[in-house]
């Protein structure tokens, strides 16, 4: 077992417009790739319970062409707006790079 | 008081198709077989509202007393300035009339709810805001924020204490207005200048 911040190459988040919180795990080669796949670690039920967003809300994708895995969920806050402290969404992923991927 | 604004005009875009990505060298890629495909034309409505004005302060806490129960003291200062908000206006500013929110760095200021950690820092920052209808409301009840922020007791404490580590002296900075996004939509106009407003000026004429 070891944690996504030692597989991945990148991980990251962003606003994507202002309502939505889009996040980047990006990997170097297909190995690694095909291991957090397999790992069944990177879904829509993980994200919905990490970010407590319904699980409907998440939107996810695996491009292998990129070797990458998007995620995208409506912004906690909407940017700006009263108690918003991450006016662009670039520090909300943290708490990913602790996923144990086998 | 919506302002609202027609932002990104398109017409057709390259998308789907067959693509292919090939690494030319270091810093170019090759990409095949894309698509160029109209699409009905669209606009783009991007809009804010205001929501009042803000003032915050900076500062911090380093008792580690204080630490450990920062949600029940932040609590307890909550409750004691909208107290002071309710005696010292006079019941002309309701509970509505304003949001009061501490940031606290170093425990959840940037994930709030999300966060994942419970253990805060030795130290910790903490940003308290006001918003409110008007500059000098936001500034006047970050005012009555200071005292409780620097003195409210703890039991491990007996006698007065100064609980909270002002930044500046003064310690209030006033933001000015504060904007929050409201309108995010795509617009199918039957007729594209339906959409926008047109002023026709001749120039030159018949001489």
């Amino acid at each position: 077992m070891r944690p996504l911040s030692e597989i991945a190459s990148l991980i990251r988040s962003k606003n994507a417009g202002p309502f939505v919180l889009t996040f980047d795990i990006m990997m170097a080669n297909e190995a690694d790739f095909d291991r957090v796949v397999a790992s069944g670690q990177l879904t829509a039920a993980q994200f919905a319970r990490m970010y407590r967003c319904p699980v409907q809300s998440v939107r996810c994708f695996e491009c292998r062409n990129a070797l990458a895995f998007k995620f995208s969920i409506p912004r906690p806050v909407t940017q700006g707006d009263i108690g918003d402290a991450d006016m662009h969404g670039g520090q909300q992923f943290a708490p990913l790079m602790e996923i144990m991927i086998p | 008081m919506l302002q609202q604004q027609p932002s990104v005009l398109a017409k057709a875009v390259f998308t789907e198709g067959v693509r292919t990505y090939e690494q030319v060298d270091d810093i170019s890629v090759r990409v095949r077989g894309s698509a160029f495909r109209e699409k009905p034309f669209t606009v783009k409505l991007e809009g804010a509202e205001p929501l009042g004005f803000q003032s915050i302060m900076i500062g911090g806490v380093r008792d580690p007393y204080i630490i450990r129960q920062l949600d029940d003291w932040l609590g307890k200062i909550t409750a004691y300035v909208n107290q002071s908000v309710a005696r010292v206006l006079n019941g002309e500013v309701g509970p509505d009339d304003y949001k009061l929110l501490f940031h606290v760095y170093g425990k959840n200021a940037i994930m709030g709810d999300l966060e994942p950690k419970t253990n805060p820092a030795h130290e910790v920052c903490i940003v308290t805001e006001v918003t409110a209808h008007t500059q000098e409301l936001a500034t006047q009840i970050l005012k009555l924020c200071r005292q409780p922020l620097l003195h409210a007791p703890i039991p491990e404490w007996k006698g007065a204490i100064t609980g909270f580590a002002c930044l500046h002296n003064p310690a209030e900075i006033e933001r000015g207005p504060l904007w929050r996004f409201n309108l995010n939509h795509v617009a199918q106009p039957d007729d594209w200048r339906e959409m926008f407003r047109f002023e026709i000026v001749e120039i030159g004429g018949n001489r």
